[in-house]
């Protein structure tokens, strides 16, 4: 038999068997949806995390804070202001800048945010994020002292669309607690919003988008404190002997109560991590397919036994063995072929559905932190993933359907033939 | 070889001591009891007998679907039983079988189970495949069936279908399980033609079990076979002795 007539005759077989085909390909449907939608957001999760560090990250800077934890922590270590001068002085450190930070609130239109006011040295933090410590609207005054505020874009457009929730020009009014004794003072402080910056995402460190950010003198003065919560060192290069040095000296000098991160080990971090939790949801998909394949065996084996006949009548014609066999796997494959097609197409929409899930979760959300993993995250469906997703959907509708078409393949004439 | 010297011509067909026995759980069924039988190129033959006296199996033998249990069975010069399992089925395109309970694809209309007998083959485009299908069913009288499926059709007509995918693959041989048990003798005669023209001009060997006298009259012989032996004098006739008793089984013939 020729091949284009093999092919048409399978389908000629599953057209006359509809509905158990539509079930049959779902199972495959579901599988590589859930493939699809994993692989192509754990892509986009991948080339975002990477144009962030790209842009939020100088690969010669370190992060310095207080230790955490509880073995050989002390928790009443701080590190201050003047201790910028310090790290500052350090040989093979450029520059040493603080990061002050403090949780406080804004008024939302139907609930009070929390949210992060950061005190930095404008013209230092625009040293080392020069590529999104930058006003998308309005201007940051390097130099010249102000008083107003510069916002996160998320602040100024929650939504990521047209719809602006606080511009440039506008006021804005803070607010957070403080302890004096036993007294709760309840603080505010009104000021004008001098800048938007750009979209950084959430990955990157510089440049918090729902984050307010002031002068560090103003933010000490305003919260009565001369503690920060880290100071970012920026290195003469990014040799790793160069950064293991500094590290070393400044957590040598602190008395191993500081934490001193690279920003390439956070990258790799983080990736680790994603990877393990992309490795399990991958795991559970597979799983899913596994399901698949057997409904597809199931459902061969069912037609092998309806079909007995009709493959004796077959074999009385002459066809071979291994026609047969090809029959029986033509119409698993385009079972898996179909379920792979419409899966792709269901996965990658999947996909969008959970990218959007994320925006908006992390607007409607009080903790910013939560929600925020799939923020600027869109699915990306690369030829490799399609490829992928076909030839797993295919192969395992092929491994599954092998054993019915094999006994098919095996079956003699006259047995079949008499198979009521 | 048509050229009048008398001689005889190559057997196409060499049964010995062809034995066929089917298991019944554990109970052997003796369906073939060590037949022997010579068929010449070009022949066409009858074979009748009771039923279950093992003419389906017989056919099925010579038609390469089953293999004997014991025995030789030589057909175009090749003994099945050295035969792999691609060699017999393309064994199988050489021969036509008209099966008794018609064995039609359900789900495939008239022309299309026509077709897929050719396409089998693989030899023909898809425009000649049909064409040639249509021609075939308009000699057997359906012309006008041709888009009918199996179960939108008389008993008559499948067995007309049946025999129209049987001639589709131009067969070396013929072979009929009773054709004829569901058709008219207007049908008949027309079927009859059609092989007879076959036969002579062609030189398809036919093979044809039936129960119709009239049709065995027609064949170059008649074979018989009763209780998985064969005769080739009805052995009813020169005694009574065989259809007496089931326990008295009949002893082979020497010839
Ligand atoms: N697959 C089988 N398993 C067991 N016994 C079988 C099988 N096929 C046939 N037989 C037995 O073999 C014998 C011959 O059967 P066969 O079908 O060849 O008879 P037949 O001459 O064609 O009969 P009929 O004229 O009724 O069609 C019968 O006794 C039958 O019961
Ligand atoms: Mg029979």
């Amino acid at each position: 038999m020729k091949s284009g007539d093999l092919i048409s005759y399978s389908f000629n077989a599953i057209k006359t068997r509809k509905w158990r085909t539509v079930l049959t390909v779902l199972g495959v449907v579901i599988g590589i949806t859930a493939i699809v939608a994993l692989l192509s957001l754990g892509q986009g999760f991948e080339n975002e995390l990477d144009r962030q560090f790209q842009q939020g990250f100088s690969t010669n800077s370190l992060y310095v804070s207080k230790k955490t934890g509880i073995i050989n922590a002390d928790p009443t270590f701080e590190l201050y202001f003047n201790d910028t001068q310090t790290i500052g002085g350090f040989e093979n450190v450029e520059l040493a800048t603080p990061v002050f930070r403090k949780t406080i609130y804004i008024e939302g239109p139907s609930q009070n945010f929390s949210l992060n006011v950061f005190g930095i040295n404008f013209t230092e933090y625009k040293q080392i994020f020069p590529f999104i410590f930058v006003e998308e609207k309005g201007s940051i005054s390097f130099g010249t002292p102000t008083s107003g505020f510069v916002i996160g874009s998320r602040i100024h457009k929650p939504f990521r669309n047209d719809s602006i929730y606080l511009d440039v020009g506008e006021n804005l009014t803070i607010y957070w607690l403080e302890r004096n004794g036993t007294e709760i003072i309840y603080n505010n402080l009104t000021a004008q919003v001098d800048a938007v910056l750009t979209e950084s995402g959430s990955f990157a460190s510089g440049v918090n988008d729902i984050g307010i950010y002031i002068p560090i003198e103003m933010a000490m003065d305003l919260f009565q404190t001369q503690q920060v919560q880290s100071i970012i060192a920026l290195t003469t290069d990014d040799e790793s002997a160069t950064l293991d040095q500094v590290t070393t000296q400044i957590e040598e000098f602190y008395a191993d109560q500081v934490t001193v991160s690279a920003p390439q080990a956070i990258l790799a971090q983080i990736q680790s991590s994603f990877n393990t939790i992309e490795t399990f949801l991958a795991s559970i998909a597979g799983i899913s397919l596994v399901v698949a394949g057997i409904g597809i065996m199931n459902i061969m084996i069912v037609s092998l036994l309806e079909r007995t006949r009709e493959i004796g009548i077959l074999k009385s014609l002459g066809t071979k063995d291994h026609t047969i066999l090809f029959i029986f796997l033509i119409e698993t494959g385009i079972i898996g072929l179909l379920g792979s097609v419409v899966g792709i197409g269901l996965g990658y929409g999947f996909g969008f559905a959970f990218s959007f899930l994320g925006n908006f979760r992390q607007v409607s959300i009080q903790n910013p932190a939560a929600g925020s993993i799939f923020t600027g995250v869109s699915p990306v469906l690369s030829f490799s993933i399609v490829l992928q997703a076909i030839l797993f959907g295919v192969l395992t509708s092929l491994i599954f359907g092998l054993y019915p078409a094999i006994r098919a393949a095996r079956l003699k004439p006259v047995d079949a033939l008499r198979f009521e | 070889m048509d050229d009048g010297i008398i001689m005889s011509k190559p057997l196409i067909l060499e049964a010995r001591e062809v034995k066929r026995t089917y298991m019944q759980g554990k109970i052997p069924v003796h369906a073939l009891r060590g037949v022997n039988l010579e068929i010449e190129k070009g022949e066409f033959i009858a074979i009748v007998g009771p039923s279950g006296s093992g003419k389906s199996t017989l056919l099925h033998l010579i038609g390469a679907l089953d293999v004997p249990t014991e025995g030789e069975l030589i057909i175009g010069g090749k003994n099945l039983k050295e035969q792999n399992r691609n060699r017999l089925a393309e064994m199988r395109q050489q021969v036509g079988f008209v099966f008794q309970y018609f064995n039609l694809i359900p789900r495939l209309t008239a022309l299309q189970n026509v077709e897929l007998a050719i396409a089998i083959l693989g030899n023909m485009k898809k425009n000649q495949r049909r064409q040639k299908a249509q021609k075939i069913l308009e000699e057997v009288g359906l012309g006008d069936r041709l888009f009918h499926r199996p179960n939108e059709l008389s008993g008559g007509q499948q067995q007309r279908v049946a025999i129209a995918r049987a001639l589709a693959g131009d067969p070396l041989f013929l072979l009929m399980d009773e054709p004829t048990g569901n058709i008219d003798t207007k049908s008949r005669d027309v079927l009859l033609d059609l092989i007879k023209n076959l036969n002579r001009n062609r030189h398809i060997t036919v093979i044809i079990v039936t129960h119709d006298s009239y049709i065995a009259q027609q064949a170059d012989r008649i074979v018989y076979l009763v209780d998985g032996v064969l005769y080739d004098k009805d052995p009813t006739h020169s005694s009574g002795r065989v259809f007496e008793s089931n326990t008295n089984q009949p002893k082979e013939v020497n010839q």
